[in-house]
């Protein structure tokens, strides 16, 4: 079963996004620091991971960076955003797949099979 | 001619031998110095004509009176004429320049020339003394450092007052003055206001006003010439300060500032004095000076003013578009729970007969999830657009699919309305696919909000060489034609009364214009409004930096 962490500052869309992922077969972790989601990765590694980039603390970017340093196969990271491309200056995401919030399930679904796929 | 003066002859020793007599003429016909014998003890012996014309005595009232006359009060006090005597007697020859004082008590600056008269035996005979009035060239001179400063100064100050404070002491006592005082017009009021003065203050304490027309100074400005006024007590001077501080006369002159009036400066005497010609140019050309240096600080601090108020509108935009973006992204995340949830319900009814009524409502719910998702996309898109953020994402995309594929979804809103997409099978463009679908949405949204009744909307797409042209056609209210050129403008609404915000058109053009297309608006004859979109078939994208939206 695919294994997925879900990070995002906001209850209520971990909450429903881990709900709906399960719904469609996946195994959801939630986090909702960066900080969190670095000791749950340290415990249990994941097949992919939904990173909210606006994060109080540690943003995501700061969270990609730590991870990636840390893990010797880091899972594919996919960024969750309200806007379309990553603000300027955030080359650790260069490469990764964005969806936009809100998303459509299905869309995110499919993005979540393609990188772990591809990583494979 | 020669004896006009006539000299004391008793006082002379050798009148009768032929060189000293055609020495005497000589000196008694001297106008321009005053040239004449002293005492020993100072004391007046010979007088002529130059010596009346310039202290204003005659040879039988001074001759026989001491010297000291000549010289101010407090230098008498001091003894001043006794020192310069015994220096004199000293040294051979004393010489300075100095106030001395007229027989009608006024001063005038003098040069002096003392010379010891001793006898063979050596012993102090007397002084001869020559005299030259100098007090026009030294009026002349102060004047010239006073334009001097007063150039000086005026390019020196961007403040008005301080520039005043600076300089209309300098100007009072070059014309040895007692008051000056600067009035600027107030053109809209067509009133002088009283902006500096100096000796009488109370002008600007009080903040005295005088139309023009009226009083001394509204005279002058209504002239626009100077105006000498010698004794106030025969004109109708209007402002009780003048006459509360005891001013006896008055000079006054406009600032002029390109043949324009601007104010008036006048200098005034607490004795009776009549302001000459030559001090009323003096005080033209200062006048004319102020007014340029006054403009001068105008212009700066009206520049000064923009430039402040254009920072703090840039502020107030930077704020706003902070604000935007923050309540955008914070919009965001609740139309993210909301839409998951609207979507695992549906799922969750899967295989399962809906009934209209919870149909309708899951319908409802998921529609206005995606509106209120799109007005919050619009909102972030603009802020985008204003910080030049707002990038394309070019892939190639099959045009008529994409037409299609968003009126499809526009159906689905309402049933009054008909879309008809007529578009060849195949045209591809390379283009951003998701802002071109943001586009084609949002001018049928407008089109279905501008139909209220209900109606055809057609979707055209045609080619040209090497661009797409694709025309979206309402039949509903129309624009006026006067909103045409306005339409694309951020916030701007045609029809005022009707829902949006005034961004989908503004974000629409934005879009277009960076893939390097125009977007236009057309209000065909029979109705209704037609927007047409030309886009490269290959993107010429555009950068478009922050300010140009």
């Amino acid at each position: 079963m695919t294994r997925v962490l879900v990070i995002d500052d906001d209850a209520s869309i971990r909450e429903i996004t881990q709900l709906a992922l399960e719904s469609m077969g996946f195994d959801v972790r939630v986090a909702a620091t960066g900080l969190h989601a670095l000791e749950s990765v340290a415990r249990e590694p994941v097949d992919a991971i939904l990173l909210d980039v606006r994060m109080p603390l540690m943003d995501g970017a700061e969270f990609a960076r730590r991870y990636r340093a840390r893990t010797e196969r880091p899972a594919p990271i996919i960024i969750l955003t309200a806007a379309r491309t990553a603000a300027p200056g955030q080359d650790v995401f260069a490469g990764s797949r964005y969806v936009e919030k809100p998303f459509d399930l299905d869309d995110l679904a499919r993005v979540i099979n393609e990188v772990v796929a591809q990583a494979a | 001619m020669t004896h006009s003066i006539p000299l004391g002859t008793h006082v002379l020793e050798h009148k009768t031998s032929a060189p000293s007599d055609l020495y005497r003429e000589l000196v008694e016909s001297i106008k321009d110095y005053a040239v004449f014998l002293l005492d020993a003890e100072g004391c007046v012996v010979t007088w002529n004509a130059g010596a009346q014309r310039i202290k204003g005595y005659t040879a039988d009232e001074i001759v026989g009176r001491s010297f000291e006359i000549f010289y101010p009060e407090e230098e008498r006090e001091r003894g001043k004429p006794k020192r310069v005597l015994a220096a004199a007697a000293d040294t051979g020859r004393y010489e300075e320049e100095g106030w001395r004082v007229r027989k009608d008590g006024s001063r005038f600056w003098a040069n002096v020339v003392i010379t010891p008269r001793r006898g063979a035996d050596g012993r102090l005979r007397g002084f001869a003394k020559v005299t030259r009035d100098l007090t026009h060239s030294k009026e002349l001179d102060d004047q010239r450092r006073t334009l001097e400063a007063i150039t000086e100064e005026a390019l020196a100050y961007f403040d008005i007052d301080e520039l005043f404070g600076a300089i209309l002491g300098r100007v009072r006592d070059a014309l040895h003055a007692d008051t000056i005082a600067v009035l600027l017009l107030d053109p809209v009021e067509n009133v002088l206001v009283a902006r500096a003065a100096k000796g009488i203050e109370e002008e600007v304490e009080r903040g005295v006003r005088i139309p023009v027309g009226r009083g001394f100074a509204g005279r002058v400005a209504a002239e626009g010439r100077p105006v000498i006024l010698p004794d106030v007590d025969h004109a109708d001077v209007l402002n009780p300060i003048l006459r509360e501080k005891g001013i006896r006369s008055l000079l006054g002159v406009p600032l002029r500032l390109a043949g324009r009036v601007t104010g008036v400066l006048h200098v005034g005497s607490l004795h009776p004095r009549d302001f000459s010609q030559s001090e009323a140019r003096f005080l033209q050309i200062v006048a004319d000076r102020l007014a340029l240096a006054v403009e001068h600080a105008r212009l700066f601090e009206a520049v000064r003013l923009a430039r402040h108020e254009a920072n703090v509108a840039e502020e107030a935009l930077r704020a706003r578009d902070e604000f935007l973006s923050v309540a955008a992204h914070e919009l965001k995340t609740p139309i993210t729970s909301a839409k998951v949830a609207a979507q695992l319900l549906r799922r969750s009814f899967r295989g399962a007969a809906l009934d209209p009524l919870q149909e309708r409502s899951i319908d409802t719910i998921e529609r206005q999830i995606g509106k209120l998702s799109r007005l919050v996309t619009q909102l972030l898109d603009t802020v985008r657009i204003q910080s030049g953020g707002l990038v394309l994402q070019v892939e190639e995309t099959d045009l008529p699919k994409l037409l299609r594929d968003v009126a499809e979804e526009a159906r689905a809103l309402s049933d009054r309305h008909t879309i008809v997409v007529n578009a060849p099978e195949e045209l591809r463009a390379r283009v951003d696919a998701l802002r071109l679908e943001q586009v084609v949405r949002n001018l049928l949204d407008n089109a279905v909000k501008f139909m209220p009744d209900g109606g055809q909307i057609d979707v055209d797409l045609v080619r040209s060489p090497s661009t797409a042209i694709i025309t979206v056609r309402d039949r509903g209210l129309g624009v006026p034609v006067e909103h045409l050129p306005r339409l694309f403008d951020r916030f701007y609404q045609a029809h005022p009364n009707r829902s949006g915000m005034g961004l989908g058109l503004y974000v629409s053009r934005q879009i277009v214009d960076r893939h390097g297309g125009t977007i236009y608006a057309e209000t065909p004859d029979d109705g209704g409004t037609r927007f047409v979109i030309s886009l490269p078939l290959e993107a010429q994208l555009v950068a478009l930096g922050a300010k140009s939206a």
